[in-house]
């Protein structure tokens, strides 16, 4: 049994068939939901394509949007939904902001983060490790260049490991988008991997 | 054409079934369709390729101190966001009176003026209009 694993932040307990009450939210409970949702959060932001330093800036005005908009919060999804919309949406604009200020610098060059030392291995030797290196700049390259509808289907499906449903509602679109969306995103991603090389 | 759009249709649903959110009866068709496509299966072989390369972007989970810190700094941010709307409603709040105070002020004043009489003097009257007055008041010699 993982002790690690977070508990469910409980804002509010739905009876059945009545209107979901706008929950007040004291900062103890946000702080919480930090605790629960603040990691999840900011390896979102690393895989959208934002640097640690970044990611750490993105989770920070991420929270304090949910701190805003908490009120807008009714229920009628799961909290986590919720909160990947909000994460979402302030996640994309914090990184056109950041490719502004760094005045079109791709998100490939500034996105150092290190990725999860148990993919490459640890008996990986160093060439190896360097191809490794190589290829997953080539991958990063080319989830950036796709349309952002089609790089966000994948890093909720294929990143996140979110089902269908939970994309549609955090994108907020039909499932049957989401199933047609992610079937072209692959498309159109493995035709970007073929034009920059990787086989 | 309509070949097409009969590849499009088994594509979709191979790629839902891929994602394990095919239904049961569609994944015994999608099954039976990729005994019999070699192109099916070369599909599915490039996503699982495609998957296998995305998962090199999974990054490494948070330290324990890296998230106390972004706690910490998320934390002071909350108080600093608190204190920012406390003290823009005191500001708001001041701003109010403000206007309050001002607007009851030209009120007083405005109804003050309007209860001065408009036909008296502004001043007492000069020596010459009291030198005309009792001049003009002497009884006219009879002669």
């Amino acid at each position: 049994m993982d002790d690690r694993r977070p508990k469910p932040v409980v804002i509010m307990s739905l009876p059945n068939n009545q209107p979901p009450p706008t929950p007040k939210v004291a900062p103890e409970q946000l702080e919480e939901l930090f605790t629960v949702y603040g990691a999840k959060i900011y390896g979102l932001a690393l895989r959208c394509g934002l640097a640690p330093k970044e990611a750490e800036d993105g989770v920070q005005e991420v929270f304090l949007k949910v701190q805003r908009r908490i009120s807008t919060f009714r229920g009628e999804a799961a909290l986590s939904t919720w909160l990947y919309q909000v994460a979402l949406n302030t996640l994309r604009d914090y990184r056109r902001k950041v490719v502004r200020q760094t005045r079109s610098t791709p998100m490939s060059l500034i996105s150092d983060q290190p990725a999860d030392p148990t993919i490459a291995g640890a008996s990986a030797t160093p060439d190896e490790e360097a191809s490794i290196l190589e290829r997953r700049q080539l991958v990063r390259n080319a989830l950036d260049n796709l349309p952002p509808k089609f790089r966000e289907v994948l890093i909720l499906r294929e990143l996140e490991g979110m089902s269908y449903r939970d994309v549609a509602r955090i994108l907020d679109v039909k499932q049957g988008t989401v199933e047609s969306r992610i079937f072209r995103a692959r498309e159109r991603l493995a035709a970007e991997l073929k034009r920059l090389g990787v086989n | 054409m309509s070949q097409n759009k009969g590849k499009q249709e088994w594509d979709l649903r191979l790629s839902a079934w891929f994602d394990g959110e095919a239904s049961t009866m569609d994944a015994g068709e999608v099954r039976a369709h990729l005994m019999e496509s070699p192109a099916a299966r070369a599909k599915l072989q490039e996503w699982r390729s495609l998957r296998e390369d995305l998962a090199l972007l999974q990054p490494e989970a948070p330290s324990a101190q890296q998230l106390f810190a972004m706690q910490a700094r998320f934390e002071d941010g909350l108080a600093e966001e608190v204190f920012r709307v406390a003290r823009a409603l005191r500001l708001w709040n001041r701003a109010a009176v403000l206007l309050l105070a001002l607007g009851l002020g030209f009120w007083v004043v405005d109804r003050l003026m309007l209860s001065v009489p408009t036909d008296t003097y502004a001043s007492e009257p000069s020596a010459i209009d009291t030198a005309i007055r009792e001049f003009m008041a002497r009884p006219i010699p009879q002669n």
